[in-house]
């Protein structure tokens, strides 16, 4: 059996004392050959994608850099601004996206004891409350759209003070956001058509742990945009 | 994470949301609110993400991200934060030297 024990010290906070060949059979089929054991794939995996999210924070670390030297340069019309996104959609959009997280966490948790069909569940929960989201979203798009709110000859606000840069900031961030959340949903399917089929075990369940820290990131970032984009003006 | 353990985190981070919600209609500093947002962000990282429990090697890059971050942050900011004599839309940049005062 494999020496899978998360938490402890080692790469990746998997034990390093394995012994090439110990996983069992099954596990052992996951294992790419570089890889002395599953814990090893485990451990190399997880921090690969630290790495992953390292740049992804720096990659919309420079989003809210202009965000912030849009603020610092008109205040008041980014104020006013943020006064005209619908704070009920946000707030909502914020309950269910970390309800998400929670439910795919407490699923991880089910898949680590080796509940595949708990996990299918909570990754069926997860896919809709995302899916809720992102038509919400949608919603919210449209009506913004309908109401000149889309950066342009009809935008409805004065353009001189900052509005508009508001604005452009809130559909690219909003929208690499959602680009980010659909990508998360094409991750979810793998999982769960994985966590269906019986692919994942106690001893191996790699592939949901990294898709798990993915889903978390992104409600990261949607926390942070949040109170930028709709709690700031009120 | 167990159930308990998931709906506790939840308990925290939708008691900070509505912290925040509620502080964004009082005369608070704007700050305040990307603040109350690092926290939950903190709470996201050490819980669903279970960062102590990821080993050296993903806690160091994770740092490493926090501390560019910082330097992207501000040094980027730096100049609109210190600008104080000659902001930039008052330059006229039609003049050849950008506004400046005849040297």
């Amino acid at each position: 059996m494999s020496e899978l024990v998360p938490g402890e010290p080692g790469a990746g906070g998997y034990r390093a004392a394995w012994s090439p060949g110990s996983d069992s059979a099954a596990v052992a089929e996951h294992v790419g050959f570089q890889y002395a054991s599953i814990g090893h794939q485990t451990g190399t995996a997880q921090a690969g994608l630290w790495l992953f999210l390292a740049t992804e924070l720096l990659f919309f670390g420079g989003l809210f850099l202009l965000y912030a030297v849009d603020f610092a340069r008109y205040p008041a019309g980014t104020l006013a601004a943020s006064r005209q996104t619908t704070l009920w959609i946000g707030t909502l959009n914020s309950v269910i996206l970390l309800s998400s997280s929670g439910a795919y966490t407490y699923g991880l948790g089910l898949a680590r004891r080796g509940d595949g069909r708990g996990l299918f569940r909570m990754v069926l929960l997860t896919a809709f409350l995302a899916t809720v989201f992102l038509l919400l979203k949608g919603y919210e798009w449209h009506d913004d759209i309908v109401r000149h709110l889309f950066p342009g000859p009809s935008f409805a606000l004065p353009a001189a003070d900052g509005g508009s840069l508001f604005w452009c900031f809130y559909f690219v961030s909003t929208g690499l956001h959602g680009i980010h959340m659909i990508v998360g949903l094409v991750l979810l399917a793998w999982i769960g058509a994985g966590a269906r089929r019986g692919r994942f075990s106690a001893a191996y369940h790699t592939p949901v742990e990294g898709v798990g820290l993915y889903w978390s990131f992104v409600d990261m970032i949607w926390i942070t945009l949040f109170p930028c984009l709709y709690l700031v003006g009120r | 994470m167990n159930g308990r353990a998931v709906l506790l985190v939840l308990g925290a981070l939708f008691g900070l949301l509505a912290v925040q919600f509620g502080l964004a209609f009082t005369p608070v500093p704007r700050l305040v609110l990307p603040g109350v947002a690092l926290m939950m962000v903190t709470i996201v990282a050490m819980s669903f993400m279970r960062l102590p429990a990821s080993g050296a090697l993903a806690a160091v890059f994770a740092a490493a991200a926090v501390f560019w971050l910082c330097v992207m942050m501000g040094l980027g900011s730096m100049d609109p934060a210190t600008r104080t004599g000659i902001p930039v839309t008052q330059r006229d940049v039609r003049t050849s030297n950008g506004g400046y005062p005849a040297r």
